[in-house]
């Protein structure tokens, strides 16, 4: 296997085996492998369960290349943000037939029914937003993150831009969405305070073990952004699963995290922009959706799952109707 | 005349039996696709139920607002008038309060009730 070599070089090791394991879950976007690392010699030394991450075949327009992932990771993890420890990146795809990375094989699970169902867990609530708020403490100019594009004229007015262009090469037209859109084209707030956004921070994408978080995944949408936005995408009422009457993630009422975070981060959380963002969430999450739905439609991908979430459609759109309000 | 049950009946009986007895023994995985495949049946139940779209008064509502051309059929019309719609809520077309942002406002609400009474009937609590 040309993997070991690899992984010999790159830990300065004697020798490698590997144990290859299963396809994990959760992987829409990306494919991940368990691998069980076994390294002799060198500042590696020990036995390592890992994750291979490869692009799987159909990608969303959004997400980011993995050698951006991988940079992101490592910046999350200088910065003391709780993530899978990042390894190795390999952009050759003579190693293991595509590019990858390698990363800490975090324990737990991160399905977002089942974390929810466990009902209100505040301690997670506030650990989490204390993770958020360091992610907000990285600003840009940043040494590493030069690839992040920066904002072209606000965070708001750019996503808007950015999730028309996507609507546009839809087959069908989508009233409620561009009546939301509209919506947040007037109410658009000015720049303020630039962070990396996670652009996925919710439940679902994180990893709890035993009611304690042990990682935070899924790095492939973050870019420079308005702190809000990913509080509103945090409490969103798409992100709740099984607990959609705990506003922050489904595990906890939203004063818990909002408390946390604004003692940690030192910022103080406007409730309006969080609403605008709410919108702006559900707008985006609807664009995500749509794109989700194609790949089955297409035939690029035929897959049940997929082709539900296309019928999830109205109930975003409801939140956006409520968000904006125009349910009354 | 066709035998009973009907395309409905069989359907929802076809959903019960996959929700209260096929899953009961299953793997957490395979408990999943059934759930999927659950839902799928009930939705197209619902839309079988249903005419050429979720809201009847769709059509009438978007002809109330930019008038009906009698060529087209009523899919031909729907996807045209939608479109056009669509196009100017993003112009801000219907920015102004009155009367008219009033009735998009509607049309709006009673079409996504009427998709979700399909798509998702338990969501609005």
């Amino acid at each position: 296997m040309p993997l070991s070599p690899f992984i010999r070089d790159a830990a300065g090791a004697d020798s490698v085996t590997i144990e290859d394991g299963a396809l994990l879950s959760g992987g829409a976007i990306q494919e991940n492998r368990a691998l069980t690392v076994t390294i002799h010699g060198g500042a590696f030394d020990g036995r390592h369960d890992l994750v291979l991450r490869t692009e799987a075949m159909a990608t969303i327009s959004e997400s980011r290349p993995l050698d951006q992932q991988f940079a992101l990771l490592k910046a999350a993890e200088a910065a003391g943000v709780r993530v899978p420890r990042p390894f190795w990146h390999c952009g050759d795809a003579a190693i293991a037939g595509k590019p990858f990375y390698l990363m800490e094989r975090v324990t737990g699970t991160a399905l977002g029914n089942r974390i929810a169902r466990a009902g209100a867990q505040p301690a997670l609530a506030e650990t989490l937003a204390r993770e958020l708020a360091r992610i907000h403490g990285i600003q840009p100019p940043h040494p590493t993150l030069g690839f992040l594009g920066a904002i072209r004229d606000t965070p708001a007015t750019d996503a808007i831009a950015t999730y028309r262009a996507y609507l546009d090469e839809m087959p069908e037209p989508h009233p409620v969405l561009e009546w939301t859109l509209r919506w947040l084209e007037i109410n658009a707030p000015p720049v303020g305070e630039t962070v990396l956004c996670h652009r996925d921070f919710r439940t679902g994408n994180y990893m709890v073990d035993d009611d304690a978080l042990t990682g935070i995944l899924d790095w492939e949408f973050a870019g420079w952004g308005d702190p809000h936005e990913d509080i509103a995408w945090f409490c969103a009422r798409c992100w709740r699963f099984a607990g959609p009457q705990l506003d922050a993630g489904g595990i906890a009422p939203r004063d818990v995290f909002y408390r946390a975070y604004e003692q940690a981060s030192g910022r103080t959380i406007d409730p309006v922009l969080v609403q605008y963002w709410e919108a702006m969430a559900h707008v985006r999450w609807a664009v995500i959706a749509l794109q989700q739905a194609m790949r089955h439609r297409s035939g690029s991908e035929i897959s049940l799952e997929l082709a539900l979430i296309g019928r999830r459609i109205a109930e975003i759109e409801y939140e956006c109707l409520n968000l904006t309000g125009a349910l009354s | 005349m066709r035998n009973r049950p009907d395309a409905r009946e069989l359907l929802e009986a076809a959903e019960r039996t996959l929700s209260s007895e096929v899953a009961t023994d299953l793997s957490n995985r395979q408990r999943y696709n059934v759930a999927l495949i659950a839902s799928a049946l009930g939705i197209a139940r619902r839309e079988l139920g249903n005419g050429a779209t979720a809201w009847p008064e769709e059509l009438a509502a978007l002809q109330a607002l930019y008038g009906a051309d009698g060529t087209e059929t009523d899919d031909q019309a729907l996807h045209r008038l939608n479109r056009k719609f669509a196009a100017d809520l993003r112009a801000g077309v219907y920015d102004e309060v009155g009367k008219t942002r009033h009735a998009a406002q509607k049309l709006l609400r009673e079409d996504v009730l009427a998709r979700l009474a399909e798509d998702n009937p338990g969501y609005v609590r």
